[in-house]
């Protein structure tokens, strides 16, 4: 039975981003006690990322993710196929240790598109029901932007971001994002810095019509004091960012920003190197808090009036498919067998690629979020009349940081027959000359994308590994082979010498990096028949249980989702702070 | 936990290296310098990294092997030499330590040197639409033409594929060209490697995979025989795996920090034009470039020098109370 701590009012699944976020916002003059669970190690700005920039240790071996020799994911192409383990980290990169995976990320802040939100009605209203393909399962979210537009723009002040407004209040301002949907003021600090070749790509873009503008960063472009007294210093540019920690604070995350200020109040706990196991529920079905095993192996049980779930996605979903009780056979939240579904992804490739041989562009320094978009092309910015696909997707100049060790296994494909020998060795001096034009595309939902437990394989306590039965469609296809043709135009008018274009959306596969941005499993929705937890992330069948982040999500809009993750954190942690103890166990409305 | 490091032979050879490098030196300087290292020993406590899987705690030492036999060092030596050729003007992996990289992260680990996950059952792969048997808790069965698809899933570790890769290279060679590979000249040694390189991208490719009878050679002008052929001498070996893996490696040698045992003299950086690791650049270095000469980790310059010191205002993101082991 181990160890019984004394109740607390929330314990929290994970010691991440969402978890800091609630702690911040509901512990300080409440008298709330909140206790988080992280699985991996405290880690602090100094002196843990004081000396790390070692591109092996942390991009290839990967030192800051979640430890996948203990528990990692299967994969299958669909239902009849077998599943097997991901053995070694590729497609995705979920972090682990305090802080959660907003320590190693890239600082790409988005708010999604009014018509993310109400997406299916958008569609239907503008195509018809036919445009969408059978089997896709796309819903509209049960909160629009105009209702998270105030927690948008209080998470941006409060965690500093840099970037040029596009529309502020239904004014477009030039140099910003004309597509964007309009926020009440500007960004709380200017656009970071940009390379040579996002200069390239920007003066292309504008020469085919579009509008580029610099990417919006959770990263500082400046030195800055944020409302809650931190200070901070900008970006200085080192070129090791994303898959490492920021040592000067510059990139934001919970450690710049929320863990002081939780942890100030005397009334928030995180306890580090522990693993949960499940949470427990009651023969009423409700749940009384959440056991877990600590760095020796010592089993613990934590009891709580409310338990969230504030993992990564699919340990989020795990967790309520392993949470089995009485009252809940199939896990927490599954009562109408909703956990699991819509499960989406993002097509995340660069289709278009140049070789300059007379330039070079400096993408070895700044960071990912040091770079030029253009948003003709994303969500429904575009008439699909015409066209054999819905969804849209992100155009934007190639990342920098790039370092040699993770860069040049594949850096001259197309440009070299054969990727060893001396010929190839004659290329890498060109290695800063080559640049791609990337995309960052939709994932629609389909009833035969999903996640649910393996039948076969466990992780390290013998629980079952979660499984995700994941495939590109012909609407995907579609979707990337139009893109691809856009990225292509643009890479030909920046004109360089060699040019590789990549026409057709390859087989989807789990060994090459994409995005760590899956999304769905616990989907928010308007009733306990289409989702699993309402607009609060509240469980519907067991309505003291929470959930955070992307599992909410319905589907996949292109854009990165930690802006949208954090607005939907700051409306819980208000619900939970202002409403929730009232009635405790009444689902919000 | 590791400190700085104290190697002191490094840093001889690494800068008579540099002196003897003077094309690849061309506009750069040498990356250590005496005063830069005992600096770093005296920060070691800054240099000390925090998190797993760590860097080896002393810089692996040139030619003494700790995993690899003379022998196989000398074969790995000779895929190296291929894969990134090099002469005493215009270095490439062997002259960079690439060997002694790789021996360092076959000694270090005993399995993977990042996160694996290592439990079974593991994929058998079959041919044509129906699996041979059933599953068990020890294997999966797995169309051969979508293995690809779901990234690495052999259940061997680094060591064992070196120590039987090395092995089925020889057999295959001896088999083809009559010796082993150390003894053949640079064009059969390529036309080795190009038979393997070449199974490993049949492994991706469906087609070829299903292709029946005699096929056009691919598109390194390897006949389909010769792979099989390949295939069959190494015997539990994937050939392809066994390349790919070597070559993965020496792109880490030669381009991972000095630290590791390979890139001596910054020689891979120095090929691509990196200026290694560097505490920051400018808004305009983003677009013009940069002078900055090429440094390695124990170069970098501690963040906050004054924190040491007792009387400096203390480190703004340092570790809070209320952070505990469970």
């Amino acid at each position: 039975m181990g160890r019984t701590h004394d109740k607390v009012d929330i314990v929290t699944v994970g010691g991440g981003f969402t978890a800091a976020i609630l702690a911040s916002k509901i512990l300080p003059g409440t008298s709330h006690r909140m206790v988080s669970l992280e699985q991996g190690p405290p880690q602090w700005t100094y002196p843990d990322f004081a000396h790390n920039h070692d591109s092996l240790r942390f991009e290839k071996r990967f030192a800051m993710m979640h430890d996948i020799s203990r528990n990692t994911w299967t994969w299958r192409p669909n239902a009849n196929a077998p599943s097997l383990p991901l053995r070694q980290y590729g497609f995705m990169h979920p972090g682990q240790g305090l802080g959660g995976a907003i320590v190693h990320w890239s600082g790409q802040l988005w708010r999604f598109l009014e018509t993310d939100f109400n997406y299916r009605t958008h569609h239907i209203e503008r195509y018809g029901a036919d445009r969408l393909p059978a089997g896709m399962s796309v819903q509209d979210w049960p909160v629009d932007y105009h209702a998270l537009e105030p927690y948008y723009d209080a998470f941006e002040y409060d965690f500093g971001v840099s970037g040029q407004a596009g529309n502020i209040k239904g004014e477009l301002i030039e140099g910003g994002n004309p597509f964007e949907a309009p926020r009440q003021r500007d960004f709380p600090l200017p656009p970071l810095a940009v390379n040579a070749y996002a200069d390239l790509f920007a003066a292309a873009a504008s020469g085919l019509g579009m509008q580029p503008f610099p990417q919006p960063a959770g990263i500082l472009s400046q030195g800055w004091i944020d409302p809650f007294g931190n200070v901070r210093s900008g970006c200085l540019y080192c070129g090791f960012c994303t898959r490492f920690g920021c040592e000067v604070d510059a990139k934001s995350s919970s450690q710049t920003t929320y863990l002081p200020v939780a942890l100030n109040t005397g009334r928030y706990e995180v306890r580090t190197g522990a693993t949960v196991i499940g949470i427990e529920t009651a023969d009423n079905g409700e749940a009384t808090g959440v056991r877990y095993v600590n760095a020796r192996g010592e089993e613990h049980f934590q009891p709580a009036d409310v338990v969230i779930l504030s993992a990564f996605v699919m340990e989020n979903v795990r967790m309520l498919l392993l949470s089995r009780g009485g009252a809940h056979p199939d896990g927490i939240g599954n009562d109408r067998g909703q956990v699991g579904r819509n499960y989406t992804y993002q097509v995340f490739l660069q289709p278009a690629r140049g070789l300059w041989e007379d330039r070079d562009f400096q993408f070895y320094m700044g960071n990912t979020s040091t770079v030029n978009f253009v948003y003709e092309y994303t969500g429904d910015n575009f008439d699909h009349s015409d066209l054999d696909f819905i969804g849209g997707s992100q155009i934007y100049s190639e990342p920098c940081e790039r370092s040699p060790v993770a860069s040049i296994s594949d850096h001259f494909d197309g440009f070299v027959d054969r990727q060893w020998g001396a010929e190839w060795k004659q290329r890498l001096s060109r290695w800063d000359g080559v640049g791609g034009v990337n995309i960052q595309g939709e994932s629609p939902a389909y009833e035969f994308n999903f996640m649910d437990l393996d039948p076969n394989y466990r992780d390290s306590f013998g629980r079952p590994l979660l499984r995700i039965t994941f495939d590109w469609t012909d609407n995907e296809r579609a979707l990337y082979r139009f893109i691809a043709g856009r990225a292509a135009e643009i890479m030909r008018a920046m004109n360089p010498d060699e040019m590789q274009v990549e026409d057709e959306l390859g087989d989807f596969r789990i060994d090459d990096y994409q995005s760590t941005h899956p999304n769905g499993g616990a989907i928010m929705g308007t009733s306990p028949g289409n989702s699993v937890t309402n607009s609060y992330g509240q469980v519907w069948d067991t309505p003291n249980v929470f959930v955070t982040g992307a599992a909410l999500f319905p589907q996949n809009p292109n854009a990165n989702p930690s802006a949208t993750v954090a607005a939907l954190a700051y409306r819980t942690a208000e619900a939970l702070r202002d409403r929730y103890f009232d009635a405790p166990g009444e689902i919000l409305t | 936990m590791a400190t700085g490091r104290t190697d002191e032979t490094t840093h001889v050879s690494r800068r008579s290296f540099i002196q003897g490098s003077a094309v690849v030196a061309t506009g750069v300087a040498a990356a250590c310098t005496p005063g830069e290292a005992e600096h770093v020993r005296h920060n070691g406590d800054i240099m000390a990294p925090d998190r797993t899987p760590l860097p080896p705690p002393r810089t692996p030492s040139p030619g003494v092997y700790q995993f690899l036999t003379a022998a196989e060092a000398r074969t790995v030596e000779a895929i190296a030499d291929r894969i990134v050729p090099g002469d005493q003007d215009d270095p490439g992996a062997v002259d960079a330590g690439v060997v002694t990289y790789i021996d360092s992260k076959l000694a270090s680990f005993e399995a993977f040197a990042e996160p694996t996950y290592r439990s079974a059952p593991y994929a058998e792969p079959y041919e044509g639409d129906t699996p041979p048997g059933p599953d068990t808790d020890e294997v999966i069965h797995v169309p051969e033409v979508e293995l690809y698809r779901y990234g690495p899933q052999g259940s061997m570790t680094p060591q064992e594929l070196y120590r039987a890769g090395i092995e089925g290279l020889d057999a295959y060679c001896s088999q083809r060209f009559g010796s082993t590979f150390v003894q053949l000249g640079d064009d059969e040694r390529d036309e080795a490697l190009m038979v393997l390189d070449a199974v490993s991208q049949r492994s991706e490719d469906p087609e070829a995979i299903e292709a029946e009878g005699p096929v056009p050679e691919d598109d390194n002008g390897v006949p389909p025989d010769e792979m099989d052929a390949a295939e069959d001498a190494f015997g539990d070996v994937d050939p392809g795996a066994f390349f790919t893996t070597v070559r993965e490696d020496t792109i880490d040698g030669l381009f991972a920090d000095p630290l590791y045992g390979g890139n001596r003299g910054l020689v891979g950086w120095l090929m691509v034009g990196y200026p290694g690791v560097q505490r920051s650049y400018s808004p305009r270095e983003m677009k013009e470039g940069t002078n900055k000469q090429p440094q390695s980790l124990d170069g970098l310059h501690p963040m906050s020098p004054d924190r040491p010191d007792e009387h400096a205002p203390p480190a703004l993101e340092r570790a809070r109370e209320g952070v505990v082991e469970g």
